[in-house]
């Protein structure tokens, strides 16, 4: 009776989770089958899986504009954020944690504070620095601005805090400076936060418009978003080859994402247990 | 010869040699600077086959101007007006730029642009053949700061295929108010979720560019003359509102929400615009028609204008020019011909209505003569910098009316108001 009673919940949490996953999963299932429709048939039933196998939409979404070299500047960018977000963040989160510095709490609090001020507000101070550097219509404006982030450090500063300072102690007695800690000690024990943090910061960068419409003018430096918007205008959306840019769009977070959910997932959950 | 003799010689000839050497390749150099092309970026929202059509003739452009360069750089077209706000408060605008007419009061008030009838030789010399009406939103102070460069409007696509279900006669779309009306319904009652009419309802510039031509045939109007006061909370402007909710409401022959019923096969009728017509010739998944938009009785012809202006923007002396050169060859009457036949817009001139190319075209696509017959009833949208701000206002008072929340008369009183408002700025 226990058992029955074990597998009827068993089954029952499998139904909640299916039908959430389900609410996810949908929305890709519909812009695959679509994406692989031809053009006529857009709108037509069945949404959920592929009647039809219109590859030409892949070509066509790449030939309707420089798609190789968005893709490109994309990775570039991502790639280079993501690198640069998780070394600034871990050397400002070890400061953070195993110093004591003057105007500390002050700093973390500035810190802290400046993740609630929305991202829209600093879309106009941000531009008129970057012009003054020079950088507009440029990857670097790209790039350099958000190798920086607040919620980087905080992440990894809650998990280096988690990591008891005798390791640190250990390494140091064998002769190692604070980066040769930092790079052999605490970065391989906080992988599950690092790749928490490498996943946001390549999502965010991969995915980003606002910025990247406002400062670049040039398509030979555009991103894979600015492409992939132009299938929806004022004189109508092309469906499938919008889809079909974006399944392209969606492959390198995807693999991404499967390539590090098991830290992801160690990363967020721990986030919740430590001080 | 002496050896003395023979040594000077030598020296001369290689002077003169090394002087002739030098003064072919300064002339090269000094030739090759002179045909340094300028390369100028040349930004607008014409996506998909519009864009591809672009890409064509701006390569054409290139090949036969050593000069100059043209660039074009396709942005999102809702993303295409605070990118140029953007670039205009930072300096940083492109040579040229092609934008929604709606959005011309923005940029005549820049002071970013170059007076085009100054730099085409003066405003009847720029401005030649070209319909008074699109010349509207390029003129400022006595300046022309732009100059047409496509224009279209709004018609009536029916399905005929639901026509020939509903028992209609496909070859008989309707004329008046209620012929549509009788037509929407017999539609409707075909049922499996099938709209007679599809109505755009979603707040925002659609909302408003739909509707106006309703006020329009009805002789409501929108503003006044010196648009500075709404005109449309009127008895005619009621009859215009009070047509559509109850095709909604009472009739039950469409629907308010979403847009696309059309697309998918799913509603008898709709109005749209010539850009249209290629896109439902390639890929509807049923027969389509036009016709010109049906009027009240005792209404008149009225269509909404719609297109885009070209402009230059102020820049050094030799981009400017490259930029002038540029839209000068664009808006010449027969590339805007061959524009017009790859993108099915509407001519700009008679001179452009009349080549033998777009005859031609229109021959071969017969849905486009219902947009070519009614173009002379389009009326051009108010050129003021309030206009985003009072069309927003408008139809954000107008949509609850469509569900049948807000009374016609109270939607009507609270655009009134609405609009009245954002025509003063606050």
């Amino acid at each position: 009776m226990r058992t029955f009673k074990k597998i009827a919940l068993r089954l029952s949490d499998h139904i909640a989770l299916i039908a959430m996953s389900s609410i996810v999963i949908l929305p890709f299932v519909w812009m695959i089958t679509t994406s692989l429709k031809p053009p006529k048939l857009a709108f037509a039933a069945p949404y959920l899986y592929p009647t039809h196998f219109h590859w030409q939409n892949f070509v066509n979404a790449w030939d309707e504009a420089p798609f190789s070299r968005y893709y490109l500047n994309s990775i570039v960018v991502a790639v280079l954020v993501t690198l640069g977000q998780v070394l600034t963040s871990a050397l400002a989160a070890y400061a953070f944690d195993r110093y004591e510095f003057p105007f500390k709490k002050t700093l973390w609090f500035t810190l802290l504070a400046s993740m609630m001020v929305p991202l829209p507000l600093l879309v106009i101070p941000s531009f008129q620095i970057i012009q003054h550097l020079h950088w507009a219509d440029n990857l670097a404006a790209l790039i350099i601005p958000r190798c920086w982030s607040a919620f980087g450090i905080l992440l990894l500063r809650q998990f280096i805090h988690s990591i008891p300072r005798d390791f640190d102690d250990a390494a140091k007695m064998d002769g190692a400076s604070v980066l040769r800690v930092i790079w052999s000690v605490i970065l391989p024990l906080a992988r599950p936060a690092v790749a928490t943090l490498a996943l946001f910061a390549f999502l965010f960068a991969w995915n980003d418009f606002l910025w990247p419409l406002i400062v670049l003018n040039s398509p030979e430096h555009f991103t894979v978003p600015l492409g992939i918007a132009n299938f929806s205008g004022k004189y109508g959306t092309r469906w499938t080859l919008l889809m079909a840019a974006t399944v392209s769009a969606t492959i390198p977070a995807v693999v991404a994402f499967l390539a590090m959910q098991k830290s992801l997932i160690r990363g967020l959950a721990s986030g919740g247990i430590n001080e | 010869m002496k050896r003395s003799h023979i040594r000077l010689a030598s020296i001369l000839s290689l002077a003169v040699f090394a002087t002739v050497s030098l003064g072919a390749g300064s002339a090269i150099a000094a030739n090759k600077k002179a045909v340094k092309p300028v390369t100028i970026q040349f930004w607008n929202y014409w996506d998909g086959g519009n864009g591809q059509a672009l890409n064509v003739l701006i390569a054409e452009f290139n090949k036969k101007n050593k000069d100059v360069i043209v660039k074009p750089v396709t942005f999102p077209w809702g993303d295409l007006l605070p990118k140029l706000q953007t670039a205009i408060a930072s300096g940083t605008t492109p040579a040229v730029a092609a934008t929604d007419i709606a959005w011309m009061a923005n940029m005549n008030q820049s002071g970013k642009l170059v007076d085009l009838g100054a730099a085409l030789g003066g405003i009847k010399k720029a401005t030649a053949g070209i319909y008074p009406s699109l010349l509207t939103y390029g003129t400022y102070k006595g300046k022309i700061q732009s100059l047409p460069a496509s224009t279209n409007n709004l018609a009536l696509f029916y399905n005929k295929d639901l026509f020939r279900k509903a028992g209609l006669n496909p070859n008989k779309p309707p004329k008046t108010w209620a012929e549509m009306r009788t037509d929407a319904m017999a539609i409707s009652a075909l049922g499996n979720g099938i709209q007679g009419m599809e109505i755009y309802v979603q707040p925002g510039e659609g909302l408003t560019w739909q509707f106006q031509p309703y006020l329009w045939q009805t002789g409501a109007g929108f503003l006044n003359k010196t648009n500075t006061a709404p005109t449309f909370n009127s008895a005619a402007g009621k009859t215009a509102l009070q047509y559509l909710v109850d095709l909604i409401n009472v009739d039950h022959a469409a629907t308010a929400g979403q847009w696309g019923a059309f697309d998918k096969g799913q509603a008898g009728m709709r109005i749209d615009g010539s850009w249209m017509v290629g896109g439902y010739r390639d890929n509807a998944p049923f027969e389509f028609g036009t016709a010109m938009l049906p009027i009240p009785d005792g209404g008149v012809h009225a269509t909404n204008m719609g297109g885009e202006q070209i402009m230059a923007f102020k820049g050094k002396p030799a981009t400017q020019a490259a930029a002038v050169k540029f839209i000068k060859w664009f808006t010449s009457a027969p590339i805007q011909a061959r524009w017009d036949v790859a993108t099915n817009f509407m001519p700009i001139s008679d001179t452009v209505a009349n080549s033998n190319v777009l005859l031609k075209h229109i021959a071969d696509e017969p849905a486009l003569k219902a947009f070519i017959n009614q173009q002379k009833y389009a009326y051009a949208r108010p050129a003021i910098a309030t206009y985003p701000a009072v069309s927003d206002a408008f139809s954000k008072a107008l949509e609850p009316a469509f569900y049948g929340t807000v009374s016609v008369t109270d939607a009507l009183a609270n655009a009134d108001a609405a609009v009245r408002k954002a025509l003063s700025g606050k």
